[in-house]
């Protein structure tokens, strides 16, 4: 798919039809909001959703039969970089690019008819519900059970961390259906509507004060069995299916790009009336490291999507590109608390303004360092990548 | 199978370079002797003059190979493999970028290079030029250069014929030649942290230095230019493939060495240790590899992303070195180790071809503007 005409396409022309499309189409208004680092939620990401389905550009990911593009994978990844450069909002993710290809391999025709049309045009928005109070990074140990009962599964349990579940139509759920000699055997996947009875989802107020996690309680959920994807008991397997067609999401390294000229925009104007200070010139070069350094994980995520092309073996490359692409995330975000703490920090909250992405101007560099904390966690943190990496290394 | 480091400019020359390296460097690493040293080094260097390395980036037209940069990073690379303790990045690869900046006036030196007859050092204002104690100054007599102060620490090749300095006068670039045994000037020989040899010169209160023009112009100060950009790069190259030679070393260790009734390679924090130094290995690598595809392609020569690379991997560098020191056992790390002499070559890599300080100048200098071909 990636090979047979790759040589016959034009991909500077293809980036500049994607920037060009990028500019003209995507509301200024969300931009805006993309570059100031305000907090997105379903109204923005789908109305984006929308506009990018109107062009045909709805799944840049999906083979064309259920309404994607077909690009290969350098158009894709052109495609991601470019939107991120140009300030667009990231796509409904969790639909798109998580559940959707699994529903493609291992879903119903039923299935795919009833959920990929809406995913395609931004009618329905999803949550992913996977981790739990005792199974995070070790996700095989989740308890949440579905009992089943004639044509339903009964499910009971917690999920926690759940990102925009407060906000979703419908959740894909990993449950347990059975016990195994191994603890990923039995595990589920089922859809479920977020409006069924005896499910609750209470807020979590993360640690930058805003809500964008939740807990989900599941009270004798009833979800019927045409609900299900793929067998009873198998899901850890699609899981690991997802991994590997996700394996290279942080070879787009635009985001970070585009973090870096923020940053280094915002140190400048913090600091604009005492270019001669000490800090500033600390600042700076910070920056400068960092931009060196995005400048190694750029190429390491370039020649990783070639290796995927002329399919090569990856290695462990994704896991060293999640690494350096979360800590960078962290650094960039380190340095703009330096930049602005000493002015904002002392008014993190304004007294009678609650409102989300309220508060004074540079605010939202300190949400952006605390909510940022959570990027060596989620997708697989740190610690497991770099078991990961041991492993490879040491050769056990 | 554990780790092991794979060429990024794979190929014949770079499989000779490293075993060549590797063979001196197990002789180099039993003698204490500096004239030993010396000595051994001095037939590496006719060594690797009967192979033609210093004719690699040579072109044709001058007796030489014809190669270009990506020849010379894969000596560079095998050679670096084994910390060898040879000048070969910058008599091989910048002295004939230096020297192409005075046009036809430097071609016989070329040809003398070329044909293994002409050793050259490359010393550059103001990489070899320090600003304590006393740094070089130039000004015009007329036609003549006077120099004053000196310059230091600049790679020689052993028993070098000749010393081309690149430099400025009063605002004009020049390209000095000097015999090795010019009276006018007073020479020092030193041997690095990472045991390469390296030379001083001297020039007393004020010297003229009649005759030693070998060009001068703009076309020189794009030489100076472009040289001190391929010094940092090759340094760059050389770094990056000696961290992946520490890396292995390290890992071996780790496999080898048992504590508390265990190998050392299972306990999480050192693994996690060992993981973290293969994300910098390999997020540099990636960098450096891009640079060589960019610098040989014929779209913008990468001037921002070279001084990048340079002002990161220089403390980057350091930081390998010390932490490998580390996971080594540290006090245990003695000179017979090859893992110490990679190390050594590591923490040389800040201060070759400018460092942080000379790097972010730069940067500051260009203000924000990426490469063109980035």
């Amino acid at each position: 798919m990636d090979t047979s005409d790759s040589l016959a396409i034009d991909y500077e022309a293809f980036r500049n039809e994607v920037r060009d499309f990028a500019m003209t189409h995507c509301p200024a208004e969300l931009r805006q909001a993309v570059v100031g680092l305000k907090k997105l939620g379903r109204h923005e990401m789908l109305s984006w959703q929308t506009i990018l389905y109107a062009n045909g550009w709805g799944a840049p990911n999906w083979p064309k039969e259920y309404g994607g593009t077909g690009w290969d994978l350098r158009r894709r990844h052109i495609f991601d970089e470019t939107m991120a450069e140009c300030d667009c909002p990231t796509q409904p993710y969790q639909a798109l690019r998580h559940i959707a290809p699994v529903l493609i391999e291992f879903g119903t025709h039923d299935q795919k008819a009833l959920y990929l049309p809406p995913m395609l045009r931004g009618e329905v928005h999803w949550c992913q519900g996977y981790s739990e109070p005792g199974a995070g990074s070790d996700l095989a140990s989740l308890k949440t059970s579905a009992v089943r009962e004639g044509d339903e599964y009964v499910v009971n349990g917690q999920k926690i961390w759940t990102t925009g579940a407060h906000e979703a139509d419908m959740m894909y759920a990993l449950v347990r259906t059975s016990r195994g000699t191994r603890k990923q055997d039995g595990i589920t996947m089922l859809l479920i509507p977020m409006n069924s009875a005896g499910l609750t989802v209470r807020p979590i107020r993360t640690i930058d004060g805003l809500h964008n996690v939740n807990e989900v309680f599941f009270d004798n959920v009833r979800v019927p069995v045409a609900n299900r994807i793929g067998e009873e008991g198998k899901a850890w397997a699609y899981g690991k299916f997802l991994l590997s067609h996700e394996r290279l999401g942080g070879a787009n390294v635009a985001p970070l790009i585009r973090l870096l000229a923020r940053t280094r925009r915002m140190v400048a104007e913090e600091y604009r009336d005492e270019p001669g200070s000490s800090h500033y010139a600390d600042l700076v070069r910070r920056i400068l490291h960092a931009e060196a350094e995005i400048q190694g994980v750029r190429a390491l995520g370039r020649h990783a999507i070639e290796d995927i092309v002329h399919k090569r073996p990856l290695g462990t490359v994704s896991s060293v590109i999640k690494l350096l692409s979360s800590n960078l995330m962290q650094t960039l975000d380190e340095i703009g608390l330096d930049a602005v703490g000493r002015r904002v920090a002392g008014r993190f909250r304004a007294v009678g303004d609650e409102r989300t992405n309220a508060g004074e101007q540079g605010v939202e560099w300190l949400h952006n360092f605390l909510h940022g904390r959570a990027r060596t966690i989620y997708g697989g943190s740190s610690e497991v990548q770099k078991n990961l990496l041991a492993k490879s290394l040491f050769g056990a | 199978m554990s780790f092991a480091a794979a060429p990024m400019v794979p190929g014949d020359l770079f499989d000779s370079a490293a075993r060549f390296a590797a063979a001196y460097d197990t002789r180099l690493a039993r003698l204490a002797s500096l004239e030993e040293r010396a000595e051994l080094l001095e037939e590496a260097w006719r060594e690797l003059t009967a192979l033609g390395w210093p004719s690699v980036a040579i072109p044709e037209a001058a007796g030489g190979a014809g190669g270009g940069l990506g020849d010379v990073a894969a000596l560079v690379e095998g050679a670096a493999c084994s910390a060898a303790a040879l000048p070969l990045a910058s008599v091989i690869g910048v002295g004939p970028i230096l020297l192409a900046g005075a046009g036809d006036a430097g071609r016989p030196l070329l040809a003398g290079i070329a044909a293994g007859t002409h050793r050259v050092a490359a010393g550059i204002a103001p990489i070899h030029t320090s600003s304590a104690g006393s740094p070089m100054t130039a000004q015009w007599v007329g036609d003549v250069p006077r120099l004053s102060g000196g310059m230091i620490g600049i790679e020689c090749p052993p028993d070098a014929t000749h010393v081309l300095v690149g430099c400025t006068v009063e605002g004009e670039a020049v390209m000095l030649l000097l015999s090795s045994n010019d009276e006018r000037a007073a020479f020092r020989h030193h041997e690095r942290i990472d045991c390469r040899p390296t030379l001083d010169i001297q020039f007393g209160e004020a010297r003229l230095l009649k005759g030693t023009i070998l060009a001068r112009g703009r076309d020189v100060g794009g030489a100076i230019e472009r040289a001190t950009q391929v010094g940092a790069f090759l340094t760059c190259v050389e770094a990056v493939a000696a961290m992946g030679a520490l890396l292995g070393q390290t890992i071996r260790y780790l496999n080898e060495r048992v504590q508390f009734d265990a190998p050392l390679s299972t306990f999480q924090v050192l693994r996690h240790k060992v993981a973290d130094l293969y994300v910098v290995y390999g997020n540099l690598r990636a960098m450096v590899m891009d640079l060589l595809d960019r610098i040989a392609s014929p779209s913008a020569w990468p001037e921002r992303g070279l001084d990048l690379a340079k002002l990161h991997i220089g403390a980057a560098s350091r930081r390998f070195a010390a932490a490998t020191i580390q996971l080594h056992g540290g006090m245990g790390m003695t000179e017979e180790l090859l893992a110490s002499r990679l190390a050594k070559r590591l923490l040389m890599v800040e201060f070759e071809y400018g460092g942080a300080a000379f790097h972010e100048a730069r940067l500051m200098a260009r203000g924000d503007r990426p490469d063109a071909a980035a």
